[in-house]
């Protein structure tokens, strides 16, 4: 395998682990670039015991862990402006706006649930990897996956139904005039 | 055992809301732009690496798995990564890769100062811009060498839908960094949110986010009081039973 058909299929992939895993806008670029040089590196030690997938998971779970504990010992301050994107947004706002909230309550699902069911509900619901590799990947038993996937999609569907009620009838501030 | 159908190959009986909301978690990634940059940096720190690297610490790396082989490439050549990446992205900015240049000149009232153009002293804070953003700016200079920096006032200056994405956006970032169990930034983000947006369309998402990182952050009573607060002023709100766990309510 070669390190550029790697990254091509699976940078976007790992972007994302490395977001849902709290790695910070302002980290992301050399994150990203510590996986992939750590792919490089180690490639000839993947036996295939695991799929592809699971094993770069790990590796990005890996460099997001460092990376957090790095920006926590520098007591970084996060910075707006390192969150928003306003130029970019400009060019088709109402769409960027329709995105931005979905991310938001999915955010907000994934924030209500136990850490143990977010992982396997990003894994399987979003990342697309199988029962088996979830179960390799976070190191518990196939029939664990199912049943925290279960739970999970509860969860899930219980939060954006709240969420998406109360936005089509968004409660009134008890002071406000009518 | 087989798996499950997914929900967005329609599995679950997912409604077109749980849909859209998973296919928006689906799109996001890299722009292609930053693709590109990001693997021109690495394609030249892999070249470097393999003559560097004798067989002896490529075997040590990989026998000491993932984890530690990740913690020794984030270690070394910080410097050498940013240059990399700020090189391959000729001037331009991850976060502003795809619209930067402007095709067309910024609105009035947008306030885009680039410190390329600027490189000293940095430009005066404008009247709404808090010092404490000037003053941290350097902090990671070497990596955002081009970075337009843009003032803070443009946010209440954008049309609405824009500012309802970056406001979103802002507690999307919140609620990634309570998740990863990081309180401070979770707050810090959020007051900075409460200066951008104070009328923003998603108060109550901000405030009930901010309660939780409060508490989470050890802050209890200051948690407790907002969250008495909150509950006042928003009895009815979608985040109120959540709210509640946090206001001592019995």
């Amino acid at each position: 395998m070669k390190l550029e058909d790697i990254y091509r299929d699976h940078a976007d992939f790992a972007w994302r682990v490395l977001r849902r895993q709290g790695v910070g806008p302002a980290d992301l670029s050399d994150a990203i670039q510590d996986v992939f040089l750590t792919v490089h590196r180690t490639l000839a030690s993947f036996e295939g015991r695991s799929s592809f997938k699971t094993w770069l998971y790990t590796i990005c779970a890996s460099v997001a862990r460092d990376r957090r504990q790095r920006a926590h010992a520098r007591h970084e301050t996060a910075r707006l402006d390192e969150v928003g994107d306003p130029i970019d947004l400009r060019a088709a706002a109402d769409a960027r706006a329709e995105h931005n909230l979905r991310l938001m309550i999915l955010e907000s699902a994934l924030a209500e649930m136990d850490v143990t069911l977010s992982d396997v509900f990003i894994l399987f619901e979003l990342e697309e990897l199988t029962g088996q590799e979830i179960s390799d990947a976070l190191s518990v038993p196939l029939g664990t996956v199912y049943s925290r996937l279960e739970l999970a999609r509860e969860s899930f569907r219980r939060t954006v139904n709240r969420i998406e009620d109360g936005r089509r009838a968004p409660a009134r501030r008890a002071g406000d005039r009518a | 055992m087989n798996d499950p159908i997914r929900l967005l190959d329609g599995g679950g009986g997912a409604s077109a809301r749980e849909r859209d909301v998973l296919r928006a978690g689906r799109a996001e990634g890299p722009s292609p732009h930053e693709k590109r940059a990001l693997w021109t940096a690495i394609a030249a720190q892999s070249a470097l690496a393999i003559p560097a690297a004798s067989a002896q610490t490529a075997t040590n790396a990989a026998s000491a798995g993932a984890g530690a082989g990740a913690t020794s490439a984030g270690g070394t050549s910080l410097g050498v990564k940013s240059a990399l990446v700020a090189i391959a992205l000729g001037g331009g900015v991850l976060a502003t890769a795809r619209a930067w240049p402007p095709a067309s000149p910024p609105p009035p009232g947008i306030v885009v100062a680039s410190p390329a153009a600027q490189p000293a002293p940095p430009a005066p804070p404008s009247a709404t811009l808090p010092p404490t953003e000037t003053a941290s700016a350097p902090r990671t200079a070497p990596a955002r060498p081009a970075r337009p920096q843009i003032a803070h006032d443009l946010a209440a200056r954008e049309p609405a839908p824009s500012r309802l994405a970056a406001e979103g956006r802002a507690v999307v970032e919140a609620k990634r960094a309570l998740r990863a169990g990081d309180a401070a930034s979770a707050l810090r983000l959020l007051e900075a949110a409460d200066r951008a947006f104070p009328d923003g369309a998603l108060e109550q998402e901000r405030e009930a986010l901010a309660i939780e990182a409060l508490d989470r952050a050890g802050q209890r009573e200051a948690a407790r009081a907002r969250a008495q607060a909150f509950l006042r002023a928003y009895p009815t709100s979608p985040h109120a039973t959540n709210v509640r766990r946090f206001a001592g309510e019995r």
